[in-house]
């Protein structure tokens, strides 16, 4: 709901909505990180120039995702909280978060991210390339 | 005496600048080594990964390597991956990326070293795989097609011959991938369909009708009614124009109590709305899930179906008949209890709507079934 509405450009709302579905989300793993939710937001936060928002929601993801016990769940949580600060450009929180996944597959597709994040954001062109024959 | 008082000053200051510089290079603190560049840093722990079992994940770091010009780093990587099969696939992902951005001489070198890890693979058929590959990508068909017959695991050839067939459809070679589609006994109707797909792909629409026609025939064939394959390649039936023998083998299986989802009934509806057949597509999006009650959380594929056949006909120009039925898309839509249903069905039809305005109460109608999800 709330990436649909930043996409229709009501931030306000969006940012509303978003922190309602961090505070009452019974499984933040699942709803928020899982589901592909909090890049969702990010994306969407940064295409309408909410930058501060998004920065906000991948802090508390951050946060929360200690209370993540399952160690797979974990691992792939701080992968995309990795490609969520990768996003935002903060790339040594991007590196320390990927670094903090258990699971080689989690930590590759991480810094995989990064630096097509990286590359994206030095060369805006990149993107239609890496987003072609990346899958 | 004042020149020589003079010259012995001078030499004096000279001796203490140098001391003291001397001096200041001994003592000055020793700087932490830190790498401050957070990229060189992701890339020399990536390169650490070389163990890992995903090889798409290999392909995508591999090829996000070259397509970001860090060639030397792809190869280091491909060199030091553990696994002599997951080392020959590296290279020729590295292969692949470089022919994707035309550097075509460069690539050479990937597929030489490609060769060269080929020359450590123990296993004597996942080695007539690997030559097979090779040979495959200089061109040597028959060549290749040699090694693969000389794999003696059915498994194993069947896995091989689909490989090459994929190839074959990426490198627009259609002869030698339904060669490859026809070889293999086991996954035959998989690879024509894909042959198809990547017909029409590269606008040989014809030849692709007919291999898809093929394709269809063989799925009809299968002992179990083939109900996966026509799904999973409903939209190649639809756009070879068969829509109607699809609708027909779908009710076949209905009636052996096989469950066939809502996608494909969309996918035809599309394919008959497309042809302009309105009312036989209407007649097929308004048959999904039709013995369902008008509230039943079952409609929200009828409802999607719907604004899929509206969205046709505005772009044939129909925009009085497209708006009708967007309408009944949306009646439907909003008629679904369940709300994650209602929500989903809203969030598909919402952007077929032509009107903001429309299109903003239909994303409030949305948000509105969202808060309900989150409230309960």
């Amino acid at each position: 709901m709330a990436v649909a509405l930043a996409e229709t450009g009501r931030g306000s709302e969006a940012a509303q909505a978003a922190a309602e579905a961090f505070i009452s989300a019974h499984n933040f793993e699942h709803v928020i990180i899982r589901s592909g939710a909090l890049l969702g937001l990010v994306k969407a936060f940064l295409k309408i120039n909410r930058i501060d928002e998004a920065r906000r929601l991948v802090d508390v993801a951050q946060q929360k995702l200690l209370t993540i016990k399952d160690p797979i769940y974990k691992s792939d949580a701080n992968r995309r909280v990795a490609e969520a600060f990768a996003m935002l450009g903060e790339w040594n929180q991007a590196v320390a978060a990927a670094e903090y996944s258990e699971q080689q597959i989690d930590r590759l597709a991480a810094y995989t991210a990064i630096i097509r994040q990286h590359a994206i954001t030095q060369n805006p062109a990149l993107a239609e390339v890496l987003k072609k024959y990346i899958e | 005496m004042t020149a020589i008082k003079r010259f012995c000053l001078l030499i004096l200051a000279a001796s203490i600048v140098g001391f003291s510089f001397w001096l200041n290079a001994v003592l000055r603190p020793v700087k932490p080594i830190i790498d401050p560049e957070p990229i060189n840093r992701t890339i020399k722990l990536a390169s650490q990964l070389t163990g890992s079992p995903d090889d798409q994940l290999i392909r995508n770091w591999l090829f996000t390597l070259v397509l970001t010009d860090r060639n030397d780093q792809a190869y280091e990587f491909a060199s030091h991956t553990v696994s002599e099969i997951q080392r020959f696939h590296a290279f020729l992902h590295i292969n692949d990326a470089l022919m994707a951005v035309g550097k075509t001489s460069e690539a050479q070198r990937s597929l030489q070293q490609a060769e060269k890890a080929s020359m450590s693979i123990i296993s004597a058929d996942e080695k007539f795989s690997a030559d097979a590959v090779l040979l495959a990508r200089k061109g040597e068909i028959d060549g290749a097609f040699n090694q693969v017959v000389q794999i003696a695991d059915e498994v194993a050839r069947s896995k091989s011959l689909s490989e090459l067939c994929l190839f074959f459809i990426k490198t627009g070679n259609f002869d030698a991938a339904i060669r490859a589609a026809h070889s293999d006994p086991w996954d035959s109707t998989r690879l024509l369909f894909q042959t198809a797909a990547g017909l029409f792909e590269a606008d040989q629409h014809e030849r692709g009708k007919a291999i898809a026609k093929e394709a269809f025939d063989l799925a009809l064939r299968v002992p179990g009614g083939g109900d996966d394959m026509l799904e999973r390649f409903a939209l190649i039936i639809v756009r070879a124009g068969l829509y109607s023998e699809l609708l027909e083998a779908f009710h076949t299986l209905e009636k052996r109590d096989i469950y066939i989802a809502n996608q494909p009934f969309e996918s035809i509806a599309i394919g008959f709305a497309k042809s302009g057949n309105l009312d036989k597509a209407l007649a097929v999006a308004r048959g999904i899930s039709k013995d369902a009650p008008i509230n039943s959380y079952l409609n929200d594929g009828r409802a999607c179906a719907l604004a899929s056949v509206s969205q046709v006909l505005r772009e044939k120009g129909s925009n009085g008949k497209a708006e009708a039925v967007l309408t009944e898309a949306i009646d439907t839509a909003l008629k679904i209890e369940f709300p994650v249903h209602r929500s989903w069905a809203l969030h598909k039809i919402a952007p077929y709507s032509s009107r903001q305005e429309e299109r903003r109460r239909l994303f409030a109608r949305f948000v509105a079934s969202e808060l309900a999800i989150m409230s309960h």
